[in-house]
């Protein structure tokens, strides 16, 4: 049975609006607006220029160092220039802007089934990262890196998160509801490309539908199993589902490889899926949108790049929302524009109305947020330190150790915006050792 | 079901931080609600001592909040009386000054709580001491003559308080003075006072402490706010109930100085001596008696309201269950030791909260959880 992670919350789920509706397909815009750097690493190079004419699966950027993705084109049609546009994470970046044509025409090999039974595992992931496939959980780390791991830190236990334990969302419920049997194959592929043993496929109690069918599509499998989780945030973070799943714990400033462990996502399992079966790069994902002010939530299929405004015409706004945030309410990210994209970890808009005040008092030590920290830091003590700009004490009392899942300031009485201050320390403690890395050489 | 486009203005969008959705419980909520419970113990208050509690507890509140008013001015911070924590401060002063106190040692007191124990120290948050103990400590210190229990008022006269009151024979002590017929408890804790004899039919004198259904209910001297054991548990219980304290604080507190108090007299009795020797105890007893002394310690003096409200307070207590565990039994281990081991005061629980207060910043820094990762590579 699964053991308890230490603090976490349990905010209103608040996805019973979209978790019984069927995922509908988006009809791709006029316009999108494609971001060269949608994972983490660098950003990809543009390998088109305006008036090039593109494919669905069209290269438009490459991986520009090892990690980085690919980045492809999600309809066809022509480029109309490569141009910096905004973000989802709250800042401009090169973005590919492409005319549909409407003829929705694949480019030659892409969506053509291969059988993959006969692959190595540097086969797989070689078509893993010509896909440009990333982790879709929220992450975007480039998931062909993951999957190869150095050779003396060997894999044992694959998890497939299907936890997605953050209000609202319920893009990755709908998708094990509806292509489990994708998840379930390209978590086999995964396993063979980490050259892991095991597979747990992991749902929280709240989807028991879900974890259902994928207990159903995984019957099969050899060395695999279904664990229900009890519904309780951050459940789905890494670190925290690991010790839940294998009763390790992630060394501090380590990764999960260093317990020979991986994770990935339930949709990245099935874009890997897709990739090495049928050469498909990630152009289209599900997206969760919801929340207070959507007038017909629900779950999209939506192509990467499709601008929030045309996305949302099909939503439609029951009244005007405050606030536009990008993932879900506990980690994400508010946005400033309906001109920006969705992305390949883009797993939901929520439309929120009420918006937490921005004012905030003094500490009371009340101890909630020590009790709600899943990784069992001081959040108290760390927000008084950052708050003062106590940043090289804040460093060494856990800072780099915050996962920044917002619980400790879910909870505060205070309203103290804790996990802004350690991402703000954390941002210019890098800056420092930068600094220090340039003047040392 | 493509429906019109939305007609929003993006510009106006809010961009803050994440979480974007928050549990709802506030610092004023918090505060509020550990004022509501403090009410019935201050309407108790009025009936146990007359309406002259009422002007202390009035007094105590009003400066308290206007000092805190005053010195922000001055200070030109914000002016934040509203969260209510100067307002708790003050009844919990009140609650700790006798009964009979001048209205000016209210009105000092309140000002040292406010401005010594809680603004020099940067306010709501940063006080390192309980302020309304800090305040009850200046007051013993700088009016020693007020705050010695011997001047209290005797609980006498009204029906209402003769209903509950009650005294019990604890042990025969020989022969005492001559004439006594009645008792003068100046507060149970003075171990002078509590040298009470009364004759028996036999002309025995016997020594006498209050039976623990006065003490219980409160009907006996003390402190404003500290007698009545039923108010304070009540509201005590309604807080443990919310959350907003730990039951472990008030029952290991609570605990330790019955366990304290439980085996004390059996070291007297074996003849063992400790630092400044040991005052006199009810040493005979049977074992009723082996019960009624430590819960004798646990209702009487002002245990049960630190043990409650003072000891669970979180700007001057541990963060963690485990260090709150810790201060809890070192605030009994040095009351009993006050009280029970000393010669110089009757009540000890005032300054084994404040030395655990002090304390507070050791105990949290060595009662951090274990992070997760805390491992070798």
């Amino acid at each position: 049975m699964a053991i308890a992670f230490a603090g976490g919350v349990h905010p209103p789920e608040s996805k019973d609006s979209t978790q019984g509706l069927a995922s509908q397909d988006v009809k791709a815009p006029e316009t999108l607006v494609v971001p060269l750097q949608q994972h983490l690493g660098a950003p990809a190079n543009p390998v088109v220029k305006q008036g090039d004419k593109v494919s669905m699966g069209t290269l438009v950027g490459e991986p520009a160092g090892y990690i980085s993705a690919a980045v492809h084109s999600p309809v066809s049609g022509e480029v109309l220039g490569v141009e910096m546009r905004p973000l989802p994470v709250g800042r401009r970046g090169l973005c590919v802007v492409i005319k549909n044509d409407g003829q929705e025409r694949w480019a030659e090999g892409c969506n053509a089934e291969s059988d993959p039974a006969n692959l190595d595992a540097k086969a797989i992931r070689e078509r893993v990262r010509a896909a440009g496939v990333v982790g879709m959980g929220g992450a975007t780390f480039p998931t062909d890196v993951k999957l190869a791991p150095p050779e003396n830190k060997a894999i044992e236990i694959l998890i497939v998160n299907g936890a997605e334990c953050e209000p609202y969302l319920t893009a990755d419920h709908r998708l094990m509801l509806e292509d489990a049997l994708a998840i379930v194959l390209g978590a086999d592929l995964a396993r063979r490309a980490a050259g892991a043993r095991e597979l747990i496929f992991a749902v929280e109690e709240n989807k028991p539908d879900a974890f259902e069918v994928i207990r159903q599509a995984s019957a099969g499998l050899k060395d695999a199993g279904t664990q229900i989780l009890p519904t309780r945030y951050p459940q789905g973070a890494e670190k925290q589902l690991i010790k839940v799943l294998t009763g390790r714990e992630v060394p501090s400033g380590g990764l999960p490889m260093d317990v020979a462990v991986l994770v990935q996502n339930v949709a990245t399992c099935a874009a890997v899926y897709y990739a090495v079966k049928f050469n498909r790069p990630l152009i289209e994902r599900i997206v969760t949108v919801t929340g207070p002010c959507a007038a017909a939530p629900g779950n999209f299929r939506v192509r990467v790049g499709t601008p929030y405004a045309d996305l949302l015409k099909v939503v439609g706004f029951s009244k005007p929302p405050r606030r536009i945030v990008m993932g879900g309410p506990m980690m994400g990210i508010a946005q400033s524009s309906l001109d920006i994209p969705v992305t390949k970890g883009t797993s939901g808009l929520v439309l929120m109305d009420d918006i937490p005040a921005d004012e905030w008092l003094p500490c009371i030590r009340c101890g909630k947020c020590v009790r709600a920290c899943p990784v069992s830091i001081a959040p108290n003590e760390l927000g008084v330190l950052l708050e003062f700009g106590q940043i090289d004490q804040a460093s060494t009392l856990d800072l780099l150790d915050c996962i920044e899942c917002g619980c400790c300031t879910y909870v505060c009485p205070s309203r103290r915006p804790i996990v802004n201050w350690v991402k703000a320390g954390k941002a210019e403690l890098a800056a420092r050792r930068a600094r220090q890395g340039k003047a040392a050489k | 079901m493509t429906q019109e486009s939305p007609q929003i203005d993006a510009s106006r969008l809010s961009v803050g931080v994440s979480p974007h959705i928050r549990e709802g419980e506030d610092v004023s909520r918090i505060m509020w609600t550990v004022l509501l419970t403090l009410v019935p113990i201050g309407v108790g208050a009025l009936f146990l001592f007359g309406w002259y509690a009422g002007v202390i507890i009035i007094a105590c509140v009003v400066s308290c909040v206007f000092f805190e008013a005053l010195w922000q001015k001055l200070a030109k911070k914000p002016v934040t009386v509203t969260d209510g924590s100067a307002i708790i401060t003050g009844l919990l002063l009140a609650y700790v000054l006798p009964p009979n106190v001048p209205v000016f040692v209210a009105v000092v007191s309140s000002a040292f709580s406010i401005i010594i124990a809680k603004q020099i120290f940067g306010g709501l948050g940063y006080n390192v001491w309980n302020p309304a103990l800090s305040g009850r400590a200046f007051a013993q210190i700088a009016y020693p003559a007020i705050i010695t229990p011997s001047a209290w008022p005797i609980v006498q006269g009204s029906g209402f308080q003769r209903l509950f009151q009650d005294i019990r024979h604890i042990a025969p002590v020989g022969a005492g003075p001559e004439g006594y017929d009645a008792i003068s408890l100046a507060t149970p804790l003075n171990v002078d006072a509590l040298k009470t004899f009364a004759p028996d039919a036999g002309g025995n004198a016997h020594l006498m402490y209050p039976s623990l259904k006065p003490l219980f209910i409160g009907n006996i001297p003390g402190c404003i706010g500290e007698t009545s054991a039923l108010l304070i548990i009540l509201g005590g219980l309604y807080l443990i109930y919310r959350g907003y304290i730990n039951w472990k604080v008030p029952a290991v507190y609570l605990g330790t100085l019955f366990v304290f108090a439980f085996f004390l007299p059996t070291w007297k009795i074996a003849g063992a001596r400790t630092f400044g020797g040991l005052p006199d105890y009810p040493a005979a007893l049977d074992a009723p008696g082996r019960l009624f002394f430590p819960l004798y310690q646990i209702l009487a003096g002002g245990v049960m309201l630190g043990a409650f409200f003072m000891a669970t307070d979180m700007v001057t207590t541990p963060v963690t269950s485990r260090g709150q565990v810790i201060f809890a039994l070192g605030c009994g281990v040095i009351t009993g030791a006050i009280r029970l081991l000393g010669h110089g005061f009757p009540e000890g629980c005032c300054y084994s909260i404040l030395l655990m207060n002090t304390a507070t910043p050791l105990v949290d820094r060595y009662t951090r959880p274990v992070k997760y990762g805390a491992v070798k590579k």
